[in-house]
């Protein structure tokens, strides 16, 4: 109904937007963007070219530095989300910002003034957030509590949010991160549903299928600018790829295999239960082998990061068993894990594997800081003195052979970028020749040579003789990574493939549950 | 921030005195009062670090602590603590001492065991159940305060005497920490508390136990996923804490009181806290810091006398302090980042 | 040693036991307010000190207790103002923030306790508020004398717990309240003002423990520096985890302690063999015990003691 042709007042007009944060890092550098009424428009770019934060701007989450707003034609300056939402723009983030312990309706009038004044009116929003949600398809229960509500409803929470504030700009920040690709689908169903309904959409993604799939035009950022806006069907998946990247993708380097076969990681049956006392992972069952890179696809929630906890002694599990070079770590502490040679990388990387306000020397030792040449030990079994030389000499030579950008082994590790930091977990974990790697989203939010990097890395390890766990969720990258593909779906491994079975389609339906394997033995 | 804490240095003195003119008193008598209290003469010097003497102890006890993130605001319980264990002993030897050599190596180690053994409780409890810390650690403050005030009016009380005082029978000669400085109370408590200092600089920098703790108070969770066993170090700093703490409550009654008093109770261990804050957490600067407080107590008191004022000054003034100094530190990392 | 367990005794029970389990009660619902809010405030006890100091100096010279508890409110504001200036704007750890509080609070009454009585003598007492019995109800035994005979002050609390409640689960401040110390980043994106929603709470539960000590100074009838309090402030904010951050349950967790501190009075009366310092002990190993009976288990509001900033980049 409503024309997607640029001669209507556009919906949203961003000019020379930019946003610099403290650092020295330039988020947006003079930005423009616009965004034609009734239109699903795709913002494209890699981790870290600047689309989430320019849609914040717009959102009034942050103020831009320099360059102006205007919405239906008339200048905006936003101060808040408070202000945004008034002028009808509505934002759907990508990790959820949702109230666990509160209902679905309390959620979405979080924020709204009552009708009832200093009272809270959820009966009327329950209504009126059921007839939204039948309107546009979007199906959920007001007086649920969140935490009870699975992934893709809760996106439906969230996007009722913003329908339920009359928002005529609706931003959607990687949206289809957390979905299989079945509810994708539908998804896109209820966005052409929206749209048709007069509502002007933002697709913030790094998904070439689905800009190809449901956009009208698109643009694509680059390291913080804009490269070009096109129609999308003036494109193709490799025009936007070349756009997003400025340069040819080098192939990943020959995987040459290697002919040990010795298992190294066996799960049999293995069960753990998550924080709320659900099995997250039952009964799955696969092995490892030394030089192998064993990839586990699937949507995040499926039991992944349970199960990499068991594996690495953060949990326990409750029942089947777990074996590392034969030898049994059910319910053992990580320390007797690391001591067996396992090296691990987690997806938090500030949270989990470094201490930001410690020195690189003094992270490169926190796996063996009481063992030697690290520390002097008494009689060859009591701890005594750390070892400063030592100490130095492992930092420089981290810092050689990774080659990370730092002032010195005396600089505290807060001061290194993502890529230099995920080198100095690197270069820590694999310096004891470790015979098991387990490794969670190892390229998330880094440029494109820390990625490479990285990736070469995992392959040279590989070729060494380790055996490499890899959660992914990044499916091209763990596809182009492993020598066997697992799957994973609530809770369960539904297909262990071989080389020459993957595809797309066919992991894609796996993750879904949509299709189930039994497994070869 | 090294600035920033001389200005603290600086600055709370100058508020006291700016108090005390609000508070009508004439702040240049007071000065001069205060300077002969610290360093204007020899007993003042000697007071000032006798005073200092079980602040240092208890301070790098709570660094050690407050580095893990264990809240420890039990020092005053777990040095009360000590000074009972040490008191049961030499109570034991009341009327036959044995060499000093014997008495004061042995009843210092059981003050520094009973301190230790007071914190294992709170400590404990939080690595095992995840109760807040500071909570039952104060808790466990009023629990020793009024276990010493039953005991210096009972199986403690000096019965000797007539009347019915609460106070320890006075200790014997043996025990008593031996004279650095003629005719004052300077004794060798200060050379105890500085090499303690010392040896906790080694412990926190330079030894797998100091790491740990350093690492879990920064970031448990990196700590927990590269092997160290969480609740050892946790209970590991607390009973070391406590067992500084209650090294400090010896120090105080063998070099100050020689007998237990309700007055071992007096607040000394909350006063380490803000040592050990101004003393920036590290073993060089609390030793500054516990000679400033030192300096501050002894002032005080001669500020006290000249002026006729009472005891409070002094804590509301380490109030102030307290609360200064978190502003402070907040504007200079501030300062920090923009440059 | 026979004691007369009449009615009238087992009245003056519960009269006592009410009288001293209000002043915690006050505090801890102030806090149960500002722990929903995701800001846990150890200088509880500091900000009683201040607000008894202030009503029993205002009850001594002007003779008038009820403005004596509004100055403790206010006072107590105050105290509140700075501690979350301290913690919500310059996001230091609430730990340290609300120990410097206690300091402070605990300094200042001292301090101002001596400077207006110190030469008067040890020995000061104040009048206390007159109970207001309740037409009918109190003619019901025992629970009329006692229950339906309170002061002012008293039936306040039991209001101030159902406005507690109704706000908390019904007002719009409410909600954001319980988002804020849930997922403050869920709040901040829909508009909700962080900061200012943990101001009040903050500063709420300061003023309800204003009142708390206020009410303390006037029902003991004395004011003894450091002493009045003796870590009713802690034990109310213990009272908090006790009643898992439900006001309900926060409030009539502290009348276990009226309890414990009432028996430390009547044995001191009644006389026993139990050593009297070992009865005072008694509240405070309560605490630890109740501590770990509710140690497993126990959810609390998810951003408690974290200071809110935006995300950068």
């Amino acid at each position: 109904m409503v024309d997607a042709i640029s001669n209507e007042t556009p919906a949203v007009v961003m000019r020379g937007i930019v946003k610099r944060f403290p650092g020295g890092v330039v988020a947006n550098d003079m930005v423009d963007f616009e965004l034609h009424a009734g239109e699903i428009h795709g913002l494209l770019g890699e981790n870290g070219a600047g689309k989430t934060t320019l849609m914040n701007i717009l959102y009034g989450f942050y103020q831009p530095d320099a360059g102006s707003i205007e919405i239906f034609g008339q200048p905006a300056a936003f101060r808040s989300p408070s202000d945004a939402i008034k002028r009808g723009i509505g934002m759907v983030h990508q990790h959820f910002k949702l109230v666990s312990d509160m209902t679905v309706a309390e959620n979405v009038v979080l924020g709204l003034k009552s009708p009832r004044g200093i009272l809270t009116d959820i009966a009327s929003a329950d209504t009126r957030i059921s007839r939204l949600s039948e309107q546009h398809g979007l199906h959920v229960d007001p007086k649920i509590q969140i935490w009870q509500l699975a992934v893709g409803e809760l996106q439906r929470v969230e996007i009722l949010k913003a329908l339920y504030r009359e928002a005529k700009v609706l931003i959607l920040d990687e949206p289809t991160s957390v979905l299989a690709p079945t509810e994708v689908s539908d998804f896109f169903n209820s966005l052409r549903g929206l749209k048709n309904t007069g509502i002007s959409i933002v697709l913030i993604t790094h998904k070439l299928d689905e800009v190809m799939d449901v956009t009208d035009r698109v643009t694509v950022l680059r390291k913080g600018r804009k490269v070009a806006t096109q129609a999308t069907q003036a494109v193709n998946k490799e025009k936007l790829a070349h756009m997003m990247v400025g340069e040819e993708i080098p192939p990943i380097a020959d995987k040459t295999r290697t002919s040990e076969r010795e298992v190294v990681l066996q799960l049999e049956q293995l069960s753990v239960f998550d924080d709320r006392g659900l099995e997250a992972v039952k009964g799955v069952t696969f092995e490892v082998r030394r030089g192998e890179i064993l990839g586990i696809a699937g949507v995040s929630g499926n039991g992944q990061r349970e199960l990499v906890q068991a594996i690495v002694g953060l949990r326990r599990s409750s029942s089947g068993s777990l074996k590392f070079a034969g030898v049994d770590i059910t319910g053992k502490s990580p320390r007797r894990i690391i001591d067996l040679g396992l090296a691990y990388v987690p997806e938090n990387r500030t949270e989990d594997a470094i201490i930001t306000d410690f020195r690189l020397d003094e992270n490169m030792i926190l796996k063996d800081f009481d063992k030697p040449p690290i520390c002097n030990m008494l009689a060859d079994k009591v701890p005594t003195l750390l070892n400063s030389k030592e100490i130095t000499h492992r930092g420089e030579e981290a810092i050689k052979q990774f080659n990370i950008k730092t002032t010195g082994i005396s600089a505290k590790a807060r001061s290194l970028s993502g890529g230099n930091l995920q080198k100095l977990i690197l270069a820590r974990e694999l310096s004891g020749q470790p015979s098991l790697i387990v490794v969670s989203q190892p390229t998330r939010g880094l440029d494109v040579a820390a990625t490479e990097y990285v990736r070469s890395i995992l392959v040279q390890q590989r070729n060494r003789g380790a055996a490499v766990l890899l959660v992914d969720e990044d499916l091209a990258e763990l596809i182009t990574l492993s020598d066997r593909v697992a799957v994973m779906y609530k809770g369960q491994v539904v297909g262990l493939l071989e080389p020459g079975q993957f595809n797309m389609e066919e992991i894609g339906l796996l993750m879904t549950g949509a299709k189930k394997i039994s497994m070869a033995a | 921030m090294l600035t920033v804490t001389l200005l603290a240095y600086i600055v709370s003195p100058l508020v006291v005195l700016v108090v005390l003119g609000a508070a009508g008193k004439n702040p240049l008598v007071a000065l001069d009062a205060l300077y002969r209290g610290t360093v204007g003469t020899e007993a003042g010097f000697a007071e000032s670090i006798v005073q200092a003497t079980p602040l240092m102890l208890m301070a790098i006890g709570l660094v050690i602590a407050f580095r893990c993130k264990v809240w420890n605001i039990g020092a005053e319980g777990q040095q009360v603590f000590g000074a009972i264990v040490l008191t049961w002993f030499v109570l034991l030897f009341l009327k036959d001492p044995l060499p000093s050599y014997v008495m004061i190596p042995v009843a210092l180690f059981l003050s520094l065991v009973g301190g230790g053994l007071f914190a294992a409780v709170p400590g404990l409890l939080k690595s095992r159940l995840g109760i807040n810390e500071v909570i039952t650690t104060i808790m466990m403050n009023y629990v020793a305060i009024d276990a010493l005030n039953w005991l210096v009016r009972g199986p403690f009380q000096d019965k000797s005497i007539p009347g019915s005082y609460p106070e320890s029978p006075i200790f014997p000669r043996e025990t008593s920490l031996p004279i650095i400085l003629r005719q004052s109370s300077l004794n060798v408590g200060i050379i105890v508390s500085v090499v303690s200092c010392v040896l906790a600089y080694y412990i926190l920098f330079k030894t797998p136990l100091g790491y740990t703790i350093r690492a879990v108070g920064l970031n448990p969770s990196a700590a927990r996923t590269s092997g160290i066993p969480i609740k050892r170090v946790v209970n590991s700093a607390m009973v070391l804490s406590g067992a500084l703490c209650g090294l400090g409550g010896g120090v105080y009654i063998l070099g100050i009181t020689h007998e237990l008093l309700p007055e071992q109770a007096s607040g000394i261990g909350y006063t380490a806290v803000v040592v050990a804050l101004l003393g920036n957490l590290h073993p060089l600067g609390v030793i500054f810091s516990s000679i400033f407080f030192g300096g501050l107590i002894s002032g005080m008191s001669s500020v006290e006398r000249a002026l006729q004022i009472p005891r409070t000054l002094s804590l509301l003034s380490q109030g102030i302090i307290i609360v200064l100094i978190l502003i402070i530190q907040v504007l200079a990392r501030y300062e920090v980042r923009r440059s | 040693m026979g004691v007369v367990l009449d009615a009238a005794a087992i009245s003056g029970l519960i009269a006592s036991m009410l009288e001293l389990s209000v002043p915690m009660a006050f505090a801890s619902l102030g806090e149960v307010i500002s722990e929903r809010g995701g800001v846990i405030n150890l200088g509880t006890e500091g900000v009683m000190l201040v607000g008894a100091i202030s009503a029993f100096s205002v009850s001594f010279f002007m003779h008038d207790n009820l403005l004596g508890v509004i100055l403790g409110a206010f006072c107590g504001a105050l105290i509140g103002l700075l501690m979350a200036f301290i913690s919500i704007s310059l996001k230091q750890d609430q730990i340290l923030s609300g120990l410097g509080i206690y300091f402070l609070g605990l300094g200042l009454s001292g301090f101002v306790y001596e400077a207006l009585f110190g030469e008067i003598g040890s020995t000061i007492r104040i009048e206390g508020l007159p109970s207001i019995p309740i037409p009918v109800l109190s003619s019901i035994p025992i629970l009329g004398n006692s229950l339906f005979s309170q002061d002012i002050i008293e039936y306040m609390a039991f209001v101030t717990l159902v406005i507690v409640i109704l706000v908390i689960g019904r007002t719009t401040f409410g909600l954001n309240l319980r988002a804020v110390g849930e997922n403050p980043s869920a709040a901040d994106t829909l508009g909700v003002n962080v900061a200012k929603i943990r101001y009040i709470a903050v500063i709420a539960g300061a003023t309800l423990a204003g009142i708390g000590g206020a009410y303390l100074a006037i029902s003991v009838h004395a004011f003894q520096a450091e002493n009045i309090t003796a870590g009713r402030g802690f034990i109310a904010v213990a009272m908090v985890y006790f009643g898992k951050w439900r006001p309900a349950r926060a409030f009539f967790g502290t009348f276990l302690f009226g309890a414990a501190y009432l028996l430390g009075s009547f044995f001191q009366v009644v006389g026993s063999i139990i050593p009297y310092y070992f009865l005072l002990m008694v509240p405070y190993l309560l605490t630890l015990v109740i501590l770990v009976a509710i140690a497993r288990g126990a959810r609390q509001p998810s951003a408690l003691g974290i200071p809110y900033t935006r995300e950068s980049g």
